[in-house]
C-alpha cells in the first residue's frame, strides 16, 4: 500500500476512477464467489459428515419417511393456506388507502419480526385460552397435534407471503387495471385476467419462498405441535431429535434430506412455472 | 509494445487478486473454530439443560457482581447441548442433570478428567397444571380416559428417561400411551405446556425446576416407583478457560449450595433420603427405547 | 356528448376545479395545460377511478358521477398505452368483448376496425413487446374503439412517438375519429399537438380551466397573462391605454408607442384609455426591416429601431436578442435565409416593426 503520490500530474486524473472500477469488479467477484462456497459449504458438510457412516441406510427408516411425509405435507398445506390469505391480504394494501393503513401493514409483520419460539408459545397461549379450547374441542384439535404444525407453519409463512405479494401487486401498474375497467371489465374480471397474471411471478415467488420458510420452521412449529415423531415430527424436529439423542450421524443424514427434497421441489416448481415468459 | 506491457502486467495482477482473496477466505474459514475458543477469555460460557434454569441465571448474575467476570448461558435438552459441544468444541462449562451425559461426555473426551463436581439431586415428580383440573394424584391416574398426557422426548430430554423408565417401572406404559398426546423436546416445554393447559398432567422435575414455578403442581412419586434418581453434575470442558474453575468453584462450594438449597434442590445425600427407599440407585444408566410413540396413531 | 358540471376533486393539497366542460357528440376538446396543472387527475375523476367531491358527469344526458369505470362508457389510452404484456394482439383488442363474455375471436368489428387502422397484419403476434411505437399506438387505440365508448379519452397519445411519426398518426387519427363519428377528450401539455387535434382547445393552469376556444382564438388572443406565457408569447410587457378608436387603441410600452388592432376581440374591447394592461407578441412577428429596400405598403407604425444583444443559433430557426431605445428588451426569430441575407451582429443597429394584428392586449 503505497501513500498516493501528488507527483503523477494531470494524466493522473482517470487513475482513480479506474481504480475504483478496478475494486467495484472484484467486489462483485468476491461477493459471488464466497456467496457461492458459503452455500456449497452448507451442502458440502452434512454430507461430508453423514455419508461415509451410513446415511443411506439411516434415511431408508420408516421413521424417516414418515418425517419427510409429515413435511411435505404440512409445508404444502401450510404454505397454501397462508397463501390464500396473504393474497386478499396483499392486494388490498397495496391498492385501498383507507385509515390504518399504515398500522396493519407495520402489524402484518408480526409473525416476521417475532422469533419462531415466541410465536409458538404464543399460538400455544392462544389456544389455551377459553375460546381457543372451545375451538379445539368442537372443531379441530390444534395443540400438539398435526393441525398444530399446519397453524405454526402457516403464521411464519404468512408474514413471509403477504411482504412479497405486495412488492408483486405493487409492481403491477394501477393504470392497467383502470384501462382494462373502462374496456368494460368488472372488478373480478379484471383481478382474474390483468392483476394476476401480471403479478404472477412475483405471486409464485410468494408461494414458494413461504413453502420453503414452512419446510425449514422448527421453534414455532415444536412448541405449539411438541415434538412427536410420526405425528407432528417434521424433518427439522426429527434433526433436533437427533442432536438430543446424541445421534450426530441421523441428524446430518436429515438435514442433507431435508436440504435435498427443498431444493429439488423449488428447482421443479420453478422450472415449471417460469417456463412461459 | 510499450503500452500493452502495463496491460499485462495489470492482468496478472487481478488473477494474482482472486488468488489472494480465495486463500484469505479459506484461511478465514479454517480459523474460525480457534478463534472462537479463545476469545472471550473474560467470560464465563456455561452449557446446560434447561432444568438448571433458575438457579444458574441467579448464580451467574452473583459471580458476576463478585467477581467482574460475565457468565453466558445457553440452555436446551441435555443432549442438543452435548451435541453442540462436540460440534463446535468451544464452551467452558458444561453441565448434566443425568449422569449418562456425562458419561457420554467423559468418552468423547470432552471433559477435564477429574473436573467433574455434583450440584445437586433431582428427583422425578408427576407434575400437573397449578390448579390440577383433572385432579390427577397418582401415577394410576394418567390411565383414566380423556387425560391429555404430555411427556419430555426420552431421546433428547433426560427428564423423558426419567419419566418413561418410572411409568415402565410401575407397569403403566402401555396403559398410558393411549392418552399420550405429545412429547415435547424438553422438560421446560413440558412444564410451559401445563401452564397453558395444553395438558392435563406429565412425568417431569419438580416445580422448582421451572423458571415459573407458581404455574404447575408437582406431586411425589411414591418412592418404591422410583426406579432410581439423578444428581446434577458440572465440569470443566478441554476448551475452557481460566476462569471457569472459579466460577465450578463457586457453584460447587457453599455460596453456590445454599443458593440451590434456596431455590428448592436438593443439595445433600440426607436431604434425598426423604424423598427415596434406602437403595435406591443414585445415577446409573437406562437405555432409551426407539424413536416415535411406538406405534403411529 | 359530455357535460361536466362544478366538477371538483383533490388529492392532498392540491385542488381540482370546480370546472365545467362541454364536448359535443363528434367532436373533440384537448384539455391543453403544464404538467402538475391536474390534467390526470381530470382524467381519472372523469374516468371513475376517483370519486369527485362535488359537481355531476353527464354522458349523452345520463348521470354517470356513480358509476364505477366499466359502466361509464369511457375508453381510455394513456400515455404509455397499457397494453397488456400477457396477451396477444388480438387478446389486447378483443379484451373489451371477452370481458362482456363474448367469445367470437374474429368479429366483423374487429376486422373493420384493424382495416381502418392497418393492423391486419399483426394482430396473430404474440408478444406485443415486440411491436413498434407506431402499432403499439394503433393497437391500443383499436382496444379502445372496439369497447364502442360513448367518450374516448386519450392521455398525451402521441408524445411518444417519433417526431415524423406523430404528425402521420395524428393525421390519420383525424380521418378516423371523422369517419366513426368519435367523441373525444384529449390531454396533452403539447401545444403544437393541442393546436392540430382539437376543435377547441380548454387551458387548464393550477387545477383550473383557464380559457376555452378554438384554437385560433385562444392563439391570437390568450385571456390572461399566466396563459399567454404558457403559450409562448415571449414578448410581454406592461403597458397604458393611451387613446382608442373602433377596434384599435395606442398604448404606451416605457417611452415607445404601438398600434394595438384586435382580430377576435373579447368584450368590453378595448378598455378605456388609462388602463394599465399588458401587451405580448410572438417572436415570429418581429419583422426586421431590410435598410436597402423600400418599406412595404401597410407599414406605417410599429416601427422602431433597436441594438442587437446576442445572436442564438437554434436549429431550424435562430434567435435574436434585442433591446429597442426605451430598454425594451425582446425576442425576434429569423429564418436561416434571412440571416445569410442581412447583416445581424451583436452591436448592430436594426430597424423592425410588428402588424398591429400580431399585438395581443391583455387586460
Amino acid at each position: 500500500m503505497e501513500p498516493p503520490s501528488p507527483r503523477l500530474g494531470a494524466g493522473a486524473v482517470s487513475l482513480p476512477r479506474r481504480g475504483a472500477v478496478g475494486l467495484l469488479r472484484a467486489y462483485l467477484a468476491a461477493g459471488l464467489g464466497l456467496s457461492f462456497l458459503f452455500i456449497l459449504a452448507i451442502l458440502v458438510a452434512p454430507a461430508a459428515y453423514s455419508l461415509p457412516r451410513g446415511a443411506a441406510a439411516l434415511l431408508a427408516s420408516p421413521h424417516t419417511l414418515r418425517a419427510l411425509a409429515v413435511s411435505l405435507f404440512a409445508a404444502t398445506l401450510a404454505s397454501s393456506l397462508a397463501m390464500a390469505l396473504a393474497l386478499p391480504a396483499a392486494y388490498t394494501l397495496s391498492r385501498w388507502s383507507f385509515p390504518g393503513r399504515n398500522l396493519l401493514d407495520t402489524l402484518l409483520d408480526t409473525p416476521v419480526v417475532i422469533s419462531p419460539v415466541a410465536l409458538g408459545a404464543t399460538l400455544l397461549l392462544i389456544f389455551s385460552s377459553p375460546p381457543g379450547q372451545a375451538f379445539q374441542q368442537h372443531i379441530l384439535r390444534v395443540v400438539f397435534a398435526f393441525p398444530g404444525v399446519v397453524v405454526a407453519q402457516a403464521v411464519v409463512a404468512f408474514g413471509l407471503q403477504v411482504r412479497v405479494a405486495r412488492a408483486a401487486f405493487d409492481a403491477v401498474d394501477p393504470r392497467m387495471e383502470l384501462v382494462a375497467r373502462t374496456l368494460g371489465s368488472d372488478p373480478l374480471h379484471t383481478f382474474l385476467r390483468v392483476t394476476l397474471p401480471l403479478a404472477r411471478r412475483g405471486l409464485l415467488t410468494a408461494l414458494l419462498l413461504g413453502w420453503a420458510r414452512a419446510l425449514g420452521e422448527f421453534g414455532a412449529t415444536v412448541t405449539l405441535a411438541g415434538a412427536t415423531l410420526g405425528r407432528t415430527g417434521t424433518l427439522p424436529v426429527a434433526i433436533y431429535l437427533s442432536l438430543g439423542a446424541l445421534r450426530l450421524d441421523e441428524a446430518f443424514a436429515l438435514t442433507l434430506l431435508l436440504v435435498a427434497v427443498g431444493m429439488a421441489a423449488l428447482a421443479t416448481v420453478r422450472i415449471l412455472g417460469v417456463g412461459r415468459e | 509494445m510499450r503500452s500493452a506491457l502495463p496491460s499485462r502486467a495489470k492482468k496478472e495482477k487481478r488473477g494474482g487478486f482472486v488468488v489472494r482473496v480465495g486463500v484469505l477466505a479459506l484461511l478465514l474459514a479454517s480459523s474460525l473454530p480457534s478463534c472462537a475458543r479463545g476469545v472471550h477469555s473474560g467470560t464465563v460460557l456455561v452449557l446446560a439443560p434447561v432444568a438448571m434454569r433458575p438457579p444458574l441465571e441467579e448464580a451467574a448474575r452473583v459471580f458476576q457482581e463478585r467477581t467482574g467476570t460475565a457468565v453466558e448461558l445457553r440452555f436446551g435438552s441435555s443432549g442438543k447441548i452435548l451435541s453442540e459441544i462436540e460440534l463446535a468444541r468451544r464452551g467452558d462449562i458444561f453441565v448434566a442433570v443425568c449422569p449418562e451425559y456425562m458419561e457420554e461426555a467423559m468418552k468423547r473426551t470432552l471433559l477435564i478428567p477429574g473436573s467433574e463436581r455434583v450440584l445437586a439431586y433431582l428427583v422425578p415428580h408427576l407434575v400437573t397444571p397449578a390448579d390440577n383440573p383433572k385432579g390427577v394424584r397418582t401415577l394410576e391416574d394418567l390411565t383414566r380416559p380423556g387425560i391429555r398426557v404430555a411427556l419430555p422426548d426420552p431421546r433428547a430430554a433426560c427428564a423423558g428417561r426419567y419419566a418413561r423408565e418410572v411409568l415402565e417401572r410401575a407397569g403403566l406404559w402401555n396403559r398410558v400411551l393411549p392418552n399420550l398426546v405429545a412429547y415435547t423436546e424438553d422438560w421446560e416445554k413440558l412444564a410451559q405446556a401445563l401452564a397453558l393447559h395444553a395438558a392435563d398432567a406429565g412425568i417431569g422435575w419438580g416445580r422448582n425446576q421451572f423458571s415459573r414455578p407458581e404455574e404447575i403442581q408437582d406431586i411425589p412419586i411414591p418412592p418404591e416407583h422410583l426406579p432410581r434418581v439423578s444428581y446434577v453434575a458440572a465440569a470443566l470442558l478441554r476448551s475452557s478457560s481460566p476462569a471457569a474453575r472459579a466460577f465450578l468453584d463457586f457453584l460447587a462450594g457453599e455460596g453456590g449450595k445454599s443458593l440451590l438449597a434456596r431455590k428448592g434442590y436438593i443439595t445433600t445425600r440426607d436431604e434425598l433420603s426423604r424423598y427415596v427407599l434406602p437403595g435406591t440407585p443414585v445415577g446409573g444408566s437406562w437405555s432409551p427405547p426407539p424413536p416415535g410413540l411406538g406405534r403411529v396413531p | 356528448m359530455l357535460e361536466v358540471r362544478g366538477l371538483a376533486s383533490r388529492v392532498g393539497a392540491f385542488r381540482l376545479g370546480p370546472l365545467d366542460l362541454e364536448v359535443g357528440s363528434g367532436s373533440s376538446l384537448v384539455v391543453l395545460g403544464p404538467s402538475g396543472a391536474g390534467k390526470t387527475l381530470l382524467l381519472e375523476t372523469l374516468l371513475g377511478a376517483r370519486k369527485p367531491t362535488a359537481g355531476r358527469i353527464f354522458l349523452d344526458g345520463e348521470d354517470v358521477t356513480g358509476l364505477p369505470p366499466e359502466r361509464r362508457g369511457m375508453a381510455y389510452v394513456p400515455q404509455d398505452l397499457a397494453l397488456f404484456p400477457h396477451l396477444s394482439v388480438r387478446e389486447n383488442v378483443l379484451f373489451s368483448r371477452k370481458a362482456r363474455g363474448i367469445k367470437d375471436p374474429n368479429p366483423k368489428e374487429l376486422q373493420e376496425v384493424a382495416a381502418l387502422l392497418g393492423i391486419e397484419g399483426i394482430l396473430d403476434r404474440r408478444d406485443v413487446r415486440t411491436l413498434s411505437g407506431g402499432e403499439r399506438q394503433r393497437v391500443a387505440l383499436a382496444r379502445a374503439i372496439l369497447a364502442r365508448p360513448r367518450l374516448l379519452l386519450l392521455d398525451e397519445p402521441f408524445s411518444a412517438l417519433d417526431p415524423h411519426l406523430r404528425r402521420e398518426v395524428q393525421e390519420h387519427f383525424r380521418g378516423l375519429k371523422a369517419e366513426l363519428g368519435l367523441t373525444v377528450v384529449y390531454v396533452t401539455h403539447d401545444q403544437e399537438e393541442a393546436f392540430l387535434l382539437g376543435e377547441k382547445v380548454a387551458v387548464m393552469m393550477r387545477g383550473r380551466i383557464a380559457q376555452v376556444g378554438p384554437p385560433e382564438v385562444l392563439y391570437s388572443r390568450p385571456a390572461s397573462l399566466e396563459v399567454a406565457r404558457f403559450l409562448l408569447v415571449r414578448n410581454l410587457f406592461p403597458a397604458r391605454v393611451l387613446r382608442t378608436s373602433g377596434q384599435e387603441a395606442v398604448v404606451g410600452v416605457g417611452p415607445l408607442k404601438m398600434v394595438v388592432r384586435a382580430v377576435h376581440p373579447p368584450t368590453p374591447y378595448p378598455p378605456a384609455p388609462g388602463a394599465e394592461v399588458h401587451i405580448g407578441f410572438r417572436p415570429d412577428e418581429v419583422l426586421l426591416i431590410r435598410p436597402d429596400r423600400p418599406l412595404r405598403p401597410g407599414m406605417n407604425c410599429n416601427i422602431y429601431s433597436a441594438r442587437i444583444l446576442d445572436f442564438l443559433d437554434v436549429g431550424e430557426r435562430r434567435v435574436l436578442i434585442l433591446e429597442t431605445e426605451g430598454g425594451l428588451r425582446l425576442d425576434c426569430y429569423l429564418s436561416p435565409r434571412a440571416v445569410r441575407d442581412m447583416k445581424v451582429e451583436p452591436g448592430e443597429t436594426v430597424r423592425f416593426h410588428v402588424r398591429p394584428e400580431a399585438v395581443i392586449l391583455i387586460p
